[in-house]
């Protein structure tokens, strides 16, 4: 199930609030343990196991850490177990197919397809699961003895499916507990709303001009229109991926968690270095904490560290989808912040307007080679975006998608959250009326739902 | 009181909860609708949920489409979003582009080239068989009215790929090129502006057109009684809702037959009278898209009769009464409706002549042409 549609605003939601508030706080994470798994199982039953087994097997890993955890071999085995099965699956689900092909397609081979979709948010919570483990091993966190408040935490549906990736050291003290008072629940309805804002008209809106593009055909496109092709899916990937994180920040907040956040306005960077410390941040955050560290970080000899870069790049990369283009995508930005790391940081701090140029500029190429899976498509698209192809399509779409793209960037930016919390926030009954507005509208376009595509389906 | 003065603090939790509370309950109670009119189309049922259907997801489809055909107030929520659009200056809405004057176009920006090269060796093989045919493909409105449509918006260009069609059929049979007919009269209402069809004067040019290729003598419209139904609301228009644009005419002239079979029932009359007052008024010619319909003339026969067999899209339901006038029979066969493919009697009988009549569009996307062999 995902946040943007009727059947979770007036059917899941209202029954899954209704429930939680009147289970006595005893049962509450039974309650939303269930509910979670609920949420999880709609439409897709068959993957119900792999949650079951996720939740199975972090928790024995973790108390088997805490009974066992005297002797060291014990406590490897059982951090080698997690990281395993967690990573096993993620791979077996995600990459298998994209590994037979590229086998067969270099030995000759036929290895057969698994034929299986990809289970919903499986590279998000084998991420938060995992975390789990590796921090009962370094004695970070407490094992949880509990298995339904583990289990609570493993499924719990806010962030369950796509992002925030939160780590169980994020919220274990809310997990046992945590207090659900009307500010604060007044807060989640706003983040909500504005998520659901985010994602249905804006994302899904400046979507339909990158689908029109891309369905054309780089070969049917002028430049002008490729380029606007191309700002429109920078446009849509960030509003669609943060208004889904602010929708799950948001009920999060309605149900007494506080999750971190996860985007902070990542297209107002000057440079590609603060881009990553604001987009997906607490996907940037687990790479650090549990892959770019623990190989020694930048505490190494120069040649190791950028390996070490190297290395977390092209995990990243591949992170967001079982194709080269992703892997080459999280290439593209190593090559980026090593060369800002030695030569360019400093100029970038210097030239205000140069380094907002150069940072939209990398991110829509980058995005461009984010979309399109397809080798010969993308080097057409590229092809495009650099020679000169005339044409008067761009003005159609210029003339269509002008105001979406002027309020894109508009939001893009902190203006209207500065002059919120300088004017708005003591205005209570303004804001209810504004938020009211982007509600209503949202429903409107849900009801009429021609195009609301779920994004991270490669995830 | 102090906990209602306390929620009176936050308008916002008071103002969601009663939002989705509210909108949750009156979709409950709402009772599911079979038809909307609003839209021309039924409505998703409640799914019953078996074993198979839950495990294989198919049941959560289903759900989800039932809720959003049938959630409470759609057709505002519709309109609203069609309102909403048009603030954002778009000048289109799911698919249907607002061209100037009130004209709507479908957005056609990729033909189904496959599709298409499919239908056309369907069409060549029964071309062959069938000297006596004539192939006419009717273009779209936006090829009549280039200059309607919004600048910078580049369709798919239906007049080459038509004369393409034709030239490469021009050794072993006859086209109709329409183009020139229609492009002549553009300033007439021969197109609908809320409606993808042609309008029944549109129809009426072709037919004069067809006549004139074939040697055959025509009625003259002013010799026919035209009756006029306004506030046609047509497909376009159910699908972008946009209610700023005014609603179409349509004009039917009163032919006489002395008999109307539709799939092998009497109807007594070309036209649905009762259908003008519903929504769907187009659908008031021929019944609608059946899958065989025989027209007979009132004139006497003397002899064998003189028969046209019509293989058509929806746009010939307009179109095919005037031949009437020419023909002693005039069997029209929608292939669409014909799931065994074309029945025996047509195959058993003689024709005079054969027209296959189709809009591009529906030339290129219909998957029915298979149909067409015998």
């Amino acid at each position: 199930m995902v946040f943007s549609s009727l059947l979770f605003l007036f059917r899941f939601m209202p029954a899954a609030f209704l429930i939680c508030y009147i289970t006595p706080k005893k049962l509450k994470n039974l309650a939303l343990l269930i509910l979670s798994l609920f949420f999880y199982a709609w439409g897709e039953p068959k993957y119900i196991w792999i949650m079951i087994v996720s939740i199975l097997v972090d928790y024995t890993c973790g108390q088997g850490i805490k009974h066992l955890g005297g002797r060291k071999s014990w406590r490897r085995v059982f951090l080698l177990a997690s990281v395993f099965i967690n990573l096993g699956m993620l791979l077996f689900f995600k990459y298998a197919d994209f590994f037979a092909d590229n086998l067969n397609a270099l030995f000759g081979w036929s290895l057969p397809h698994t034929g299986l979709t990809l289970p919903l948010g499986i590279s998000f919570y084998t991420f938060q699961t995992m975390s789990y483990t590796i921090d009962v091993y370094r004695g970070k966190v407490e094992a949880e003895d509990n298995i339904i408040t583990f289990g609570a935490f493993v499924v719990l549906f806010p962030q369950l499916i796509a992002g925030p990736i939160v780590k169980y050291s994020d919220i274990s003290r809310e997990l046992k507990e945590r207090r659900i008072n009307l500010p604060q629940i007044q807060d989640g309805i706003r983040l909500f709303i504005m998520g659901l804002g985010s994602k249905v008209l804006l994302a899904n809106n400046i979507g339909a001009l990158w689908t029109e593009a891309e369905s054309l055909g780089a070969g049917n496109l002028s430049t002008a229109a490729a380029w606007l092709g191309a700002i429109a899916f920078s446009f849509q990937i960030y509003f669609d991926f943060s208004g889904y994180s602010l929708m799950a920040i948001g009920l999060g907040k309605m149900l007494g968690f506080d999750f971190p956040q996860n985007f902070n306005y990542p297209y107002i960077s000057r440079s590609i270095t603060d881009f990553w410390r604001r987009w997906h941040m607490t996907l940037s955050s687990w790479f650090r904490e549990y892959v770019y560290f623990p190989l020694g970080g930048s505490r190494v000899s120069t040649g190791r560290m950028y390996f070490n870069l190297f290395v977390v790049w092209a995990c990243t990369g591949f992170w967001h989808g079982a194709s080269w283009n992703f892997l080459l995508w999280g290439l593209f930005f190593f090559v980026v912040l090593v060369i800002e790391k030695r030569y360019l940081l400093s100029t970038l701090e210097r030239h205000r307007i140069f380094s907002h140029v150069y940072v939209i500029f990398l991110l829509i190429l980058s995005w461009t080679l984010f979309a399109i899976t397809d080798f010969s498509a993308l080097g057409a698209y590229f092809g495009r975006l650099f020679s000169f192809t005339g044409g008067s399509d761009w003005l159609y779409y210029l003339r269509n998608y002008g105001v979406t793209l002027l309020l894109c960037g508009f939001f893009s930016t902190p203006v209207l959250k500065n002059f919120y919390q300088k004017y708005l926030a003591e205005k209570k009954w303004l804001t209810t009326i504004l938020l009211g507005v982007i509600l209503v509208l949202s429903v409107a376009y849900l009801v009429d739902a021609t195009y609301n595509p779920f994004l991270y389906f490669r995830f | 009181m102090s906990k209602f003065k306390k929620l009176l603090q936050y308008p916002l939790v008071w103002f969601f909860g009663l939002f989705v509370a509210g909108f949750t309950i009156a979709d409950l109670a709402k009772p599911a609708a079979a038809f909307s009119d609003f839209e021309n189309r039924y409505l998703k049922q409640l799914p019953t949920p078996t074993v198979r259907t839950i495990f294989d997801g198919s049941f959560a489809q289903n759900y989800e489409s039932y809720l959003n055909d049938q959630f409470v107030l759609r057709n505002n929520w519709i309109s609203l979003k069609s309102r909403a659009e048009s603030v954002l200056l778009k000048v289109e809405n799911n698919g249907i582009v607002y061209g100037s004057g009130g004209q709507m176009f479908e957005k056609y920006t990729t033909c189904p080239t496959e599709q298409l090269e499919k239908n056309l060796g369907y069409l060549s093989d029964f071309l062959m068989q069938h000297p006596n045919s004539t192939l006419a493909i009717i273009p779209s409105a936006y090829e009549i009215y280039p200059e309607k449509l919004p600048t910078g918006l580049k369709m798919v260009d239906q007049l080459s790929i038509i004369s393409e069609i034709y030239n490469e059929y021009s050794d072993f049979a006859e086209t109709l090129d329409l183009y020139p007919t229609l492009e002549a009269a553009k300033d007439q209402y021969i197109y609908y502006r809320t409606d993808h069809h042609w309008t029944t004067n549109g129809a009426y040019l072709a037919y004069k057109a067809y006549c004139e290729a074939k040697g055959l003598p025509y009625t003259d419209l002013s010799e026919l009684t035209a009756h006029e139904v306004p506030d046609f609301y047509g497909t376009y228009f159910n699908k972008c809702k946009n209610t700023t644009i005014s609603p179409d005419t349509l004009t039917w002239y009163e032919i006489p037959m002395s008999s109307v079979t539709v799939d092998g029932t009497e109807k007594g009359e070309y036209l649905n009278v009762e259908g003008l007052e519903s929504r769907d008024k187009y659908g008031a010619f021929l019944w609608g898209n059946n899958g065989l319909t025989i027209l007979k003339s009132d004139r006497e026969v003397s002899g064998e009769p003189s028969r046209i067999l019509i293989i058509k899209d929806s746009y010939a339901n307009c179109f095919a009464p005037f031949l009437t006038l020419q023909y002693d029979e005039v069997w029209v066969a929608d292939l669409r409706s014909l799931a065994k493919g074309l029945p025996d009697s047509v195959k058993e009988t003689d024709f005079t002549d054969i027209l296959i009549l189709y809009n591009f569009m529906n030339l290129a996307s219909d998957n029915n042409f298979y149909r067409l062999s015998y």
